[in-house]
């Protein structure tokens, strides 16, 4: 006799969707640390590079921030002793009509350009680090603050009895006499010891400060004369990677003729060519370098903008902007430009300031110039 | 007699297969609701010195065996003394870097201290955690531990001072600045834990007690001083100008020497 156990059709619909529930519940345990995983570099960071620029030096690779990370953990480890900066995190960064900024969160490092069809582009840059932890301190003071209790006086007795003290004292004073038998007098000293300072130590002095030239740090042909030279590429790659790690989200913008210029190639390099579409070729170089590569809290960093009109054609409303991110201070009074420009500033989100030079003159084509400013690490 | 696969499938009392859906949504709901405190802490502030560095210990890693470089700062003219066997060592003015292990407890001296000229207040240090700057440069980012004066003030007045020190999240970081040889402390109330309080801002690195305990008339024990684990002698790469008043190269003759002209 065969049994046939026919179950209606809403229970076996009540046991799978209790079973599939059971089995969306299990989820693993991310690891702390873990980094979500994505592209590692933009597209713009891959685009080829200019023609008279080595690969490595314009594709602005970045060195990874540590050497060590636990197995199965994504580096840089630990992440709360980086400072982070770009990339487009958690939800895309938009552009409105009236060229708004929606969805840029902090680290955020985007470029925005339009293209001939009239279409606005977001272009996220890649993302860097720098080793800058930071510390802090909780206390908890325990102990007795206070004492409350009761206390009475309950009975005081104290008998006085009058008494008669009588004491006798003998004098027992002596003299003895004692005779002089040396003199202590003052002499001078005889003889004197001189220390002096070695003769090498006299001559060792460095130069403190260079006004009106070029910095030590800045000592690259390409800040000099806008050239670039293959020999200063590691050398330059450090500069622009200690540059790159302080700008936040906007990094350096330019604006040429009222439009805004895309960048080819990205910002995170040795240098950055950005263009405007138009028949001929304009382009506009910018190389940004950094005096310091680590800093701790109260120490202040001196950065280098350098730009060079390498199109064939003036470029007009040069505008460059550069957003500080909210460990970095501006130092008040401290930016210097070559060229005439009109110089604002703006609070932005991470209580910080967007640094906006406007150059007021046309670039033409073959020159630059430079700007140069401080600012305090928080 | 042959069954199908429904038949075996599906039990013959269905009343088990009710409840053992229900124990399973039960436990589903239980185990979200855990998920929604998501931290269970394990360690508290008040714990005994040590031992929450050996729990970190046993969780393995690259902490066993690493000298973490540690500068302690205390107020202008104090003086610290490292325990080195069982006696202190000379002491260093204003700050003092060393490099400590991981898990064991330290234990120091401060003398010197302004307005209570004789006292003496020995706290301990107690490392965690470590931090983990690129090869080469740990030097330049040792642990910051700031005595300050009120610290000093409440251990001589017979309190227990407990300080965790973190590092910040930089994603939730102040907008302050922070000046050289400062850090950022807060004080919590009694009956909260400071510790939970320094995991909720950051990660704990280190713990730092005071109080008004001293050695014994005869010295310091072993006990007292932790077994006196072993330190290395540090030089943080920016030493403050004013430190340099008590190098050993102005010290090279004494004044009788100067006097005798030996």
């Amino acid at each position: 006799m065969q049994q046939s156990f026919d179950l209606p059709a809403w229970w076996r619909l009540a046991v799978i969707v209790a079973g599939a529930l059971i089995l969306c519940s299990c989820r693993g345990v991310q690891p702390a640390g873990t980094l979500p995983t994505g592209p590692a570099m933009p597209p713009t960071a891959l685009a080829p590079p200019p023609a008279d620029l080595p690969p490595q030096a314009a594709r602005g690779w970045a060195p990874p921030c540590s050497t060590w990370s636990p197995p199965g953990i994504q580096r840089p480890w630990p992440n709360d002793e980086y400072i982070f900066d770009g990339g487009d995190r958690e939800r895309p960064a938009k552009i409105e009509a009236d060229w708004t900024v929606k969805g840029l969160h902090l680290e955020d490092t985007i470029a925005h350009f339009d293209t001939l069809d009239g279409q606005t582009l977001i272009s996220p840059s890649n993302r860097v680090c720098v080793y800058a932890p930071r510390f802090g301190s909780v206390r908890l003071v325990l102990g007795v603050d206070g004492y409350e209790g009761k206390e009475s006086l309950i009975r005081y007795d104290t008998p006085e009895r009058v008494e008669v003290r009588e004491e006798n004292l003998v004098a027992n004073t002596t003299l003895q006499q004692l005779q002089t038998i040396r003199a202590v007098g003052s002499k001078r000293p005889s003889g004197q010891q001189r220390n002096s300072p070695g003769l090498l130590l006299a001559s060792d002095t460095g130069l403190l400060e260079a006004n009106g030239g070029i910095k030590p740090y800045e000592n690259f042909r390409i800040l000099r004369d806008g050239l670039y030279e293959l020999l200063e590429t590691a050398k330059l790659a450090e500069r622009t990677e200690a540059a790159t790690i302080w700008t936040l989200d906007k990094g350096i913008q330019i604006v040429v003729d009222g439009t805004p210029a895309e960048v080819s190639t990205g910002d995170a390099r040795a240098e950055a060519t950005f263009t405007v579409d138009h028949e001929s070729v304009p382009g506009l170089r910018i190389v940004k370098v950094a005096s310091k590569q680590a800093a701790s809290p109260g120490e202040i960093v001196e950065f280098t903008l350098r730009y060079d009109n390498v199109g064939n054609e003036p470029l007009g409303n040069v505008t460059i902007i550069d957003n500080l991110t909210t460990r970095l201070e501006y130092v008040e009074g401290s930016q210097t430009a070559s060229r005439e420009a009109r110089f604002l500033t703006q609070i932005n989100e991470g209580d910080s300031l967007v640094l906006r030079w406007e150059i007021m003159d046309p670039v033409d084509q073959g020159t630059g110039g430079t700007i140069r400013f401080q600012c305090r690490v928080r | 007699m042959v069954r199908t696969l429904r038949s075996v499938a599906v039990c013959r009392n269905f009343r088990w297969i009710t409840t053992g859906l229900l124990l399973a949504l039960v436990s589903l709901v239980l185990c979200l609701t855990a998920e929604a405190q998501q931290v269970h802490y394990r360690h508290t502030g008040e714990m005994p010195p040590g031992a929450i560095g050996q729990w970190q210990l046993q969780r393995g890693g690259p902490l066993p065996g690493y000298f973490q470089p540690t500068k302690v700062q205390v107020p202008e003219g104090c003086a610290i003394s490292f325990a080195d066997g069982r006696h202190f060592d000379q002491g260093v003015k204003d700050q003092r870097a060393a490099g400590l292990l991981i898990g064991q407890v330290y234990r120091l001296k401060i003398t010197h201290i302004p307005l209570y000229e004789g006292l003496e207040v020995f706290p301990t240090i107690e490392l965690i955690d470590r931090i983990y700057p690129p090869a080469g440069r740990a030097l330049e980012f040792p642990i910051p531990i700031h005595i300050t004066r009120d610290d000093l003030r409440e251990a001589l007045a017979g309190r227990m001072v407990t300080r965790v020190f973190y590092v910040e999240d930089p994603a939730h970081a102040l907008p302050a600045a922070q000046q050289p040889n400062e850090s950022f402390g807060f004080d919590v109330k009694r009956g909260r834990d400071p510790l939970r309080v320094a995991d909720s801002l950051g990660r704990p690195v280190a713990i730092l007690r005071l109080g008004a305990r001293v050695p014994g008339p005869r010295g310091p024990t072993p006990q007292f001083l932790f077994g006196s684990p072993p330190w290395k002698k540090m030089t943080p790469l920016r030493m403050p100008v004013t430190s340099l008043g008590d190098s050993p190269i102005q010290r090279t003759t004494t004044p009788l020497e100067r006097l005798t002209g030996k």
